[in-house]
């Protein structure tokens, strides 16, 4: 295809669409990324299970919809509580008896896979490999000449709203002065009479929640499955590095910027009649000039976090 | 000990003449033809495996009870491939080398076709597939020793292409599995309007993964092309995703065309997806197998034997056992180069409908129905025939 062809079809885009599509992308990344970006900055080491913990809340949130009939608020909170306390389970009678024992980052993250592997497969046992589906029906709404689904702008809503309580909680409250004190120096925390151990069960708990609600979110807008998680933990961990891992508002730019690429990279790979699985390179793409160029990530640009 | 051999040995050198005195084409050997099977009984595809191995049992006991081929009965030797092309070639240099086969029913897929093949060739033994679709083994140098019963994606495409011209359709949007089964159908349809004199345009071709299961960025490419018809290639899992998303874009006001990936039930298993089919799908098109009183005889017979219906493939599997049989007894002998030869020659109405090769051994007639998803009374979903097409 040459290359006024492509250009004829880039003119053809509906860029306003692309920039939604990619704020929905990115608020599922970003719900998805925040518990694994805190508990990877104060904990110190990469949580792979942090895919299951999305798979079982989606599990969760499914059963609690689908199959007891709860209104679909229910089954998030539902899901959001049992998977965080799955999760502090997980750090109390895993991590950190590991981590006591003086486990460096390498055994931790390799027992966190060996984690993810128990669980994924308990659940394949529990629920079977056959794919799933929400049998919600979404209205959708027309503004302009963008086309919205109802769980899009539901997603957008509680992406947004996380952002914003999770900024009041990090500045605002005692807990959150706490969390952000514990994640930049664990020691002088520690000194100052902060609980450290209590704040870092906080995180994993508050973590593995929202990775269940963004789990629910992926499946209400595909399918659900074992690999339901697991399917997206690679963007998810390109928006840990490239937001500079433990920090918030690294994340949050980092989840669009991320969304936007994946779309944007859509896009060009339909005109150049390339297949569109390459957009998971983009995700790869990001991660490796990250940690070349700017290990750190984002992080430099919110000092505050 | 030595003495019972002999004793047997000497009453088979005298019963010998009395068979071939029996049997007007005079056999040389009484023993069964042991027929090679390849199929996936194991594996990813097990499961549609086993059942298209009944089809071909079903065909062999039917044969056998017809008083078999030549005056001798049909055996059926049954290997897996375990759904692995490098398994499957070990599979067919036993049957050749130990069993001694000189025609085999598979492979089932087209990666143990291309494994086996030039073993196959080089032995003299006759591959019949019922399932191996993919067109570029047709350009094979031992493709004279695979037939193939199924029918090939581009006499799939052709129906589609009519479709197209008859409906008037302009600009075409094309979203496809990226593998040799989603391109080769995209690329089939385009070649096949571009012979029939198509004046439209091929707007967008979009080519996914069908493990990403998410494809909101990619029907946003769709849409903006601003098509008049879309052509989606997708399996059950995939297309479930690709129907819903579409129905969230609003894309149930386009044309809608599907092909036999995404015919079935697996797709109603989402209520968006069902919902978009029934609404925005204009046809697709599956391979139907015949509609007269053969396959009528081997589904009835089939669901008696083994209590459930035929599935996909199985009238293909059946069909290969025939044409096996048919010929060797046109070739008189059971021999793998004679059996190659006589089998071009082969013209039947199997319980896949009527079947003859063209030139490359591969299947140049057959029966596509054309379906539509419509919603019943009580709220359920299925896939509704419209037409059936002869190519």
């Amino acid at each position: 295809m040459s290359l006024m062809l492509i250009c004829d079809d880039l003119m053809n885009v509906n860029w306003i669409q692309i920039l939604l599509n990619s704020a929905v992308t990115g608020s599922l990344y970003l719900i998805g990324a925040v518990g694994l970006t805190v508990t990877y900055g104060l904990s110190g080491f990469p949580n792979f299970a942090h895919a299951e913990f999305l798979t079982l809340g989606a599990f969760i949130g499914f059963w609690i919809a689908e199959d007891i009939g709860a209104p679909l608020p229910v089954a998030f909170i539902v899901a959001f509580l049992i998977t965080g306390i799955i999760s502090v389970l997980c750090y109390r009678f895993i991590f950190q008896p590991l981590a006591k024992k003086g486990a460096s980052t390498i055994h931790l993250m390799v027992a966190s896979i060996a984690l993810g592997f128990i669980i994924r497969y308990s659940i394949g046992a529990v629920w079977s490999w056959t794919p799933m589906y929400f049998s919600i029906k979404w209205p959708s709404y027309i503004v302009g000449s963008v086309r919205i689904a109802g769980q899009w702008s539901l997603l957008i809503v509680v992406a947004l709203v996380l952002a914003f309580s999770m900024h009041l909680i990090l500045i605002k409250t005692r807990i959150g002065k706490a969390i952000r004190a514990s994640s930049s120096n664990p020691d002088l925390a520690l000194a100052s009479g902060i609980n450290v151990g209590r704040i870092i069960l906080i995180t994993w708990f508050a973590g593995a929640g929202l990775a269940a609600v963004a789990g629910i979110f992926r499946a209400v807008n595909t399918q659900i499955w074992p690999l339901t998680g697991w399917d997206i933990i690679l963007p998810i961990f390109a928006v840990v590095v490239l937001g500079g891992i433990g920090n918030y508002y690294g994340a949050i730019a980092a989840a669009f910027i991320i969304g936007l690429a994946e779309n944007v990279g859509v896009v060009f790979l339909t005109s150049i009649g390339l297949s569109t699985e390459y957009r998971m390179a983009i995700a790869f793409i990001i991660i490796v000039i990250t940690l070349i160029v700017k290990p750190q990530g984002l992080a430099m640009l919110f000092r505050r976090g | 000990m030595t003495r019972k051999i002999l004793l047997v040995l000497l009453i088979a050198v005298l019963l010998l003449p009395a068979t071939i005195a029996c049997s007007e084409t005079t056999p040389t050997e009484t023993a069964p033809i042991k027929i090679g099977v390849n199929l996936s009984l194991t594996g990813d595809l097990g499961a549609m495996g086993v059942k298209m191995l009944d089809a071909a049992r079903l065909a062999v006991k039917e044969i056998n009870a017809a008083g078999g081929v030549l005056g001798r009965q049909l055996v059926l030797v049954e290997e897996s491939d375990n759904t692995d092309p490098a398994k499957g070639l070990e599979r067919t240099k036993k049957m050749i080398d130990v069993d001694g086969i000189q025609a085999m029913v598979g492979p089932m897929i087209t990666g143990t076709a291309n494994s086996s093949g030039p073993y196959a060739a080089e032995n003299n033994v006759v591959m019949v597939t019922p399932s191996a679709t993919a067109a570029d083994l047709s350009n094979q140098d031992w493709k004279p020793y695979l037939y193939r019963i199924c029918l090939l994606d581009d006499l799939q495409a052709e129906v589609l292409a009519n479709v197209v011209m008859e409906k008037g359709y302009q600009r075409l949007a094309t979203i496809v599995q990226d593998n040799t089964y989603g391109k080769g159908l995209e690329a089939a349809l385009v070649s096949s309007l571009e012979v029939k004199g198509w004046t439209g345009e091929h707007v967008v071709a979009v080519h996914f993964d069908s493990v990403k299961k998410d494809y909101l960025s990619e029907l946003q490419q769709i849409k903006d092309a601003n098509p008049d018809v879309v052509f989606a290639v997708t399996y059950a899992d995939d297309g479930i995703i690709v129907f819903k998303q579409a129905l969230d874009l609003g894309l149930d006001s386009i044309a809608w065309l599907g092909c036999d990936g995404n015919y079935g039930s697996g797709l109603f298993a989402d209520a968006q997806s069902a919902e978009f089919m029934a609404k925005a799908f204009v046809a697709g098109t599956r391979t139907v197998g015949g509609i007269g009183d053969v396959t009528a005889k081997f589904n009835a017979n089939f669901e008696k034997e083994y209590g459930y219906a035929p599935e996909v493939y199985c009238d293909t599997t059946y069909d290969c056992v025939y044409a096996i049989a048919k010929a060797i007894q046109a070739a008189g002998a059971y021999d793998g180069a004679k059996i190659q030869a006589a089998m071009a020659g082969l013209k039947w109405e199997g319980a896949s409908g009527p079947i003859s090769f063209n030139a490359k051994g591969d299947r140049d007639s057959g029966s596509f129905e054309l379906w539509k998803v419509e919603k019943d009374a009580n709220g359920n979903y299925a896939n509704v025939r419209v037409s059936v097409v002869n190519v």
